[in-house]
């Protein structure tokens, strides 16, 4: 005689089983297929950072540019700069005390 | 009849599964090491991230040599999804380049073909906004140098060696190759099938190990002056070539080394080669009358002779077996002090220092000034002159190299060894990149300072005082050394060369002009001295120091 109390219980059971399968698989599937789509916005970030590590390269690079001394000195020409033709070094004043000995 | 019709069946699948086998057996053992680099490549992204090329700074951390991306544009044939026609069309609208020319190459048996190489970022860009399957930008690393070609001879270059890659050859690129260029870093992630990283699938990386970056010694100022004075002076004067070092002499570090004519290190290949060699480590020279400071230093360090002795053979030329020495001008002052030698750069009474001082003590000074070796530079390419061995000397040698002439040096060596003089006589070999040197004493306090005493005096009554800064103490030497060539002296050609340091009691600078094959004046005196002052005056009016 087969106990149908037992019987009804397996079935619950398998029946709570499958669900837990069931919703696993679609729980995979769901991360896999959210993690899918940062995938691409992964490739995106990172694309992003590159380029910002170009141009921040290529605004160091064009800084260095304006500043070299080859730039300076010409941007100072075109702004009538000259080359002084002579130095005068000043003296260390003397104390007036010293001065009138 | 069944049975033939079984057997026929049988037959079929017999052939069946053997032609399923062949085929197996075709994917998996012929076919197997192409498709699983195919089944990879699909698979994997294997991505090399290129090390950075370590930077070069001046002292002021403005980059002499900074590391610059540029891109090799390819074509993969197979992914072009345009006519070739078309692609040339398109390509020629943005670079110089013939239309047969690319077509010939897109025509050509390769499936990945080279269209332009060592682009720029804004052709880079330009390159990107055609949007076209199938072109692909490859990175690889370069060098920019925003000060232009300065300090070409002590940066080197950056060139390629046989396997394509990136080599320094010659000067800091070439001496401290290695460092710079650091170890490649690689990353292989998982990919889906349109090519984008899965975030959950499997992840490797090596990390990426960019080379050092290296600060120098170097005083952007200096080398800007130094540059800018050799190139007028040896134009003004008519040299061959000239050279100009400065260095610190409290640690040996050189604050500028500049060389004309020098190369663009951006643009190496259109040079000559012979003109890669940096002479101010890399060719050796008599240095003529700035080597009496050296064997003077050496007769009053080891208690031959002091500043006030007396010449007792000065009175005219001095015979050495079948050689007459004379003085530079032939005019002989004798009874004349050690300290009125080096004024007037007499040959006559350095003789007499050199025969005083002996074979024995010579040679173990000029050891110790570390001439005869190589100073350790940081540059690559340094040379040296030897000496022959110590039997092989006859008395004309020591009385020719009392005066600097029958010896090779390089002037990194001279620099060296007047830094120690400057130093108070404490050697320290000269420097490139920042770093602790080690000092040794290698004459007394008392010589140093009674030889600077006798090259403030050479500055100030010698024959370059006509140049003379009024009022700074300068603690210098002429030379002028004839140029041997083939077993005789050139009677024309000098070597024109002016060393010192200022201020002579605390020395904030060495420097050494070089002037090879003036024309205008053979004389230093006329020549590598004005220039020196010139430089000099630069230096105390950006540097601000005080002359005296």
């Amino acid at each position: 005689m087969v106990n149908k109390k037992k019987v009804d219980r397996n079935r619950q059971l398998i029946t709570v089983l499958s669900l837990i399968t069931l919703v696993l698989i679609f729980g995979q599937v769901a991360v896999f297929i959210y993690f899918g789509g940062q995938g691409a916005k992964a490739a995106q970030i990172n694309q992003t950072k590159n380029d910002l590590i170009r141009e921040n390269k290529q605004l160091k690079t064009e800084i260095f540019r304006q500043t070299s001394f080859s730039s300076i000195l010409e941007q100072a020409q075109k702004a009538g700069f000259k080359q002084a033709n002579s130095t005068v070094y000043l003296e260390d004043q003397l104390p007036m005390a010293l001065k009138n000995k | 009849m069944p049975l033939l019709r079984t057997r026929l069946v049988f037959i079929l699948f017999l052939f069946s599964f053997l032609a399923i086998i062949a085929r197996l057996g075709w994917w998996q053992i012929v076919q197997n090491e192409a498709l699983l680099t195919q089944a990879k490549a699909q698979r994997w992204e294997e991505k090399i991230i290129p090390a950075k090329r370590g930077e070069i700074f001046f002292t002021d951390s403005y980059p002499l040599a900074s590391s610059k991306s540029f891109y090799n544009l390819y074509a993969f044939k197979p992914e072009i999804k345009i006519s070739y026609q078309e692609l040339t069309e398109q390509l020629i609208k943005i670079f110089p380049l013939e239309k047969k020319e690319i077509q010939e190459t897109l025509e050509s048996d390769l499936l990945w073909v080279p269209i332009w190489k060592h682009l720029g970022e804004e052709n880079r860009e330009k390159v990107l906004s055609l949007q076209i399957d199938g072109l692909e930008l490859e990175e690889e690393t370069g060098r920019e140098y925003p000060e232009a070609s300065q300090a070409a001879h002590l940066l080197g270059f950056l060139g390629k060696n046989e396997k394509g890659e990136n080599q320094g050859y010659f000067g800091l690129e070439g001496y401290y190759d290695h460092q710079l260029r650091g170890n490649d870093g690689k990353i292989v992630q998982e990919k889906d099938a349109l090519g984008r990283p899965i975030i959950l699938g499997s992840y490797y990386k090596s990390t990426v190990k960019n080379g050092i970056d290296l600060q120098l010694f170097l005083d952007r100022q200096l080398q800007w002056i130094a540059e800018e004075r050799i190139a007028e002076g040896t134009k003004r004067y008519g040299a061959q070539k000239g050279l100009v070092i400065i260095s610190n002499p409290q640690n040996g570090g050189i604050l500028a080394m500049a060389t004309y004519p020098d190369f663009d290190p951006s643009n190496y290949s259109e040079t000559e080669s012979k003109l890669f060699l940096n002479p101010a480590i890399s060719e050796t020279f008599e240095p003529g009358s700035i080597f009496k400071i050296l064997i003077m230093a050496a007769a009053l360090d080891s208690g031959t002779v002091t500043p006030q002795d007396i010449c007792s053979n000065c009175s005219g030329p001095v015979e050495i077996g079948e050689y007459t020495i004379r003085t530079w001008n032939d005019q002989y002052y004798p009874e004349s002090t050690m300290t009125e030698i080096i004024q007037h750069s007499d040959n006559v009474g350095m003789v007499y220092v050199g025969r005083q001082l002996g074979l024995e003590k010579t040679l173990a000074y000029l050891e110790r000034f570390g001439i005869g070796q190589k100073t350790g530079i940081d540059l690559q390419g340094e040379t040296t002159g030897k000496f022959k061995e110590k039997k092989y000397w006859s008395p004309i040698d020591l009385a020719t190299i009392s005066f600097g002439q029958g010896i090779a040096v390089t002037p990194i060596q001279m620099i060296q060894v007047v830094n120690a003089i400057a130093n108070q006589g404490k050697l320290i070999p000269p420097r490139v990149v920042q770093g602790i040197q080690e000092k040794r004493q290698i004459i007394k306090l008392k010589t140093a300072k009674q030889i600077t005493a006798m090259m403030v005096n050479a500055a100030e009554q010698g024959e370059a005082k006509w140049t003379k800064i009024p009022g700074a103490s300068i603690a210098g030497k002429t030379g002028t050394a004839q140029i041997p060539i083939q077993g005789h002296y050139d009677p024309e050609k000098t070597i024109a060369s002016f060393i010192g340091f200022a201020p002579a009691l605390k020395p904030q600078f060495t420097m050494l002009v070089i002037l090879y094959e003036p024309t205008t004046s053979p004389w230093a005196a006329e020549t590598a001295a004005p220039l020196w002052f010139d430089i000099a005056k630069d230096i105390f009016l950006l540097k601000s120091i005080n002359p005296k």
